[in-house]
């Protein structure tokens, strides 16, 4: 009966909590609350998923997103780009004190947005358009039938970051991408390792300014983003693992769009959706590891420091968080590195599919180096689209005891005999001397 | 053909004079010292093949090598000490006595043999 119970107790908890591992309190804010039903699709899509969305307008002078050092909401999304404040309290650092504690902002940006957005966005390394400034494209473009608009600003977006960790669905299924889009373009710097591209422009995608409603400008903006290099979507990852999604255009989220391509064969807007939502809310790429096990392979024990040379074994489990479930994690690049300074030993390790199980067991058997000293073990791993990973342990590495150095050896026999000839070679000789009556006289 | 019975003359002159000489040390050289100069010759010996060993294995048991080596090289000269002091050639009034120079020998191949044990490994 107890059981019965327990097990009910579990169904109803995994059944009510968010597959989100940071929770399942979504703040989205709006011009107004009453265009959420041009947003019912997603809105609809993250409830499914067991979120419970707070939405609000942007101008509500009542949201707060933390009290007291915690966070109100698990995640906000920012689908007001005309915003120039939201609430009453909130700026810039009350933001980044909500990613700082762990939460995880979705952010649409537009052609007119205000300049709080574009300050929040240059916080994370994400500078867009000038305003006014639109994407277009001449060749791979869609007329809305319901605009008149003879500019060709809804695009048709094809290149997509091909990374399984964030977008599983677009890269297990190869499916052929067709994402609509509207919007304002923007760039990061490359050499950034926390920022990542997901939806970029192709060889004729440009960015150009809106003089008018109908109408494009000659004068091209003055960065001239264009091609390859013209992000429509992009990511941040913070070091603390929150993310932040950067998507160019309000549009693309909203059922005008993603009613345009519903075809399960099509990698359209809602599944891209969910795919990006999913990644930013932590549904998928998180990466979770055990504390490695360090242990001496000869004997299977763990020791608080080892001798130079000695076989050891060193083990870590890894999972991996993917679309709501914990999965065993498989790579071929986790990398463990014994350094003092400077690395001695850098190594990948093995793991051996576990299965059914929930985690993958990396391995390696390593010799540790001929060198004493404090030695790290360390493993950093930094991938696009997964949590940043850093195991680090702290081990000495002793020297050989002064009789744990080996004895009799075949190859010394020579000077073994040598060092006693010649001692016997002095005692024959004192014995000589002393009793000789023919020595010495 | 003059030139071949002068170098001749010449090769019969240095043997000679070698002949001269280890006849000269087989009679008038001490028995102890004649001992000595044995122990010397072998402590040359050893030296040299240890010398010749370790480069041809390697290294490896370094100390022991460095203790084999040494003790030869010590001995060598510890022997050679005596053999001056203890010559009756050089012996005059206000030289050690023979029994003080051979305390002298005992202890110093006392420290030496135990540092090479030590050394041995």
């Amino acid at each position: 009966m107890l059981n019965f119970l327990l097990a009910l107790f579990i169904a109803f908890f995994s059944f009510s909590s968010a597959q989100s591992l940071t929770g399942s309190r979504i703040l989205a804010l709006l011009p107004e609350t009453k265009i959420q039903t041009q947003y019912s699709t997603f809105f609809e899509q993250l409830k499914e998923r067991n979120y419970s969305v707070a939405i609000k307008a942007g101008s509500d002078k009542s949201i707060e997103l933390g009290k007291l050092g915690e966070n109100l909401y698990d995640h906000i999304l920012f689908l007001c780009p005309k915003c120039t404040k939201y609430g009453k309290n909130i700026n810039l650092p009350s933001i980044l004190k909500f990613v700082k504690n762990g939460g995880n902002i979705l952010f649409a940006a537009d052609s007119e947005m205000s300049q709080f957005n574009y300050d929040l966005a240059s916080e994370f390394g994400v500078v867009f358009e000038t305003k006014e400034s639109a994407v277009i494209d001449h060749t791979h473009y869609y007329n809305v039938p319901t605009s008149n608009s003879t500019i060709k600003d809804t695009v048709i977006a094809r290149n997509l970051n091909f990374n399984k960790h964030i977008l599983p669905h677009y890269t297990d299924n190869k499916s052929q991408p067709e994402i609509f889009f509207k919007g304002i373009a923007h760039q990061f710097n490359k050499n950034s390792y926390m920022n990542l591209s997901i939806l970029s422009g192709s060889l004729t995608t440009a960015s150009v300014f809106k003089a008018s409603k109908d109408k494009l400008s000659v004068i091209p903006p003055s960065s001239q983003l264009s091609g390859y290099n013209l992000n429509l979507v992009s990511v941040f990852q913070t070091l603390n693992n929150a993310r932040i999604a950067f998507i160019g255009g309000t549009e693309m989220l909203k059922d005008i769009y993603i009613d345009i391509q519903k075809s399960d064969n099509i990698y359209g807007n809602s599944k891209f959706l969910k795919d990006l939502s999913m990644w930013t809310f932590h549904e998928s790429g998180v990466l979770s590891h055990s504390s490695p096990l360090i242990y001496k392979t000869l004997d299977k024990i763990s020791y608080e420091s080892y001798q130079i040379k000695d076989s050891i074994t060193y083990q870590v489990n890894i999972s991996e968080y993917n679309q709501g479930k914990w999965t065993s994690f498989a790579a071929n690049d986790v990398q463990l590195e014994i350094r003092m300074l400077d690395p001695y030993i850098r190594t990948t390790l093995d793991y051996t599919p576990s299965g059914d199980l929930e985690f993958n067991t990396f391995k390696k058997v390593i010799t540790l180096p001929d060198k004493y000293g404090v030695f790290k073990f360390q493993i950093i791993y930094n991938r696009p689209g997964l949590t940043w990973v850093t195991i680090t342990d702290t081990i000495p590495i002793l020297p050989l005891r002064h009789n744990q150095f080996p004895r009799f050896l075949s190859q010394a026999y020579p000077y073994y005999t040598s060092s006693f000839v010649l001692l016997g070679g002095f005692v024959i000789l004192s014995a000589l001397w002393i009793f000789s009556p023919t020595f010495n006289k | 053909m003059a030139s071949s019975k002068s170098s001749s003359e010449k090769n019969t002159s240095i043997s000679h004079s070698f002949m001269e000489i280890s006849q000269n040390y087989i009679q008038l050289t001490p028995l102890h010292l004649k001992v000595m100069d044995s122990y010397m010759i072998l402590c040359v010996a050893l030296g040299v093949i240890q010398m010749l060993y370790c480069i041809l294995v390697g290294t490896y048991p370094y100390n022991a090598f460095l203790a084999g080596f040494g003790s030869a090289v010590a001995s060598f000269c510890l022997t050679a000490n005596l053999r001056i002091k203890s010559n009756p050639i050089n012996q005059h009034p206000g030289s050690q006595s023979p029994k003080a120079v051979f305390a002298e020998y005992v202890f110093c191949n006392f420290v030496l043999h135990f540092i090479v044990m030590n050394f041995l490994g």
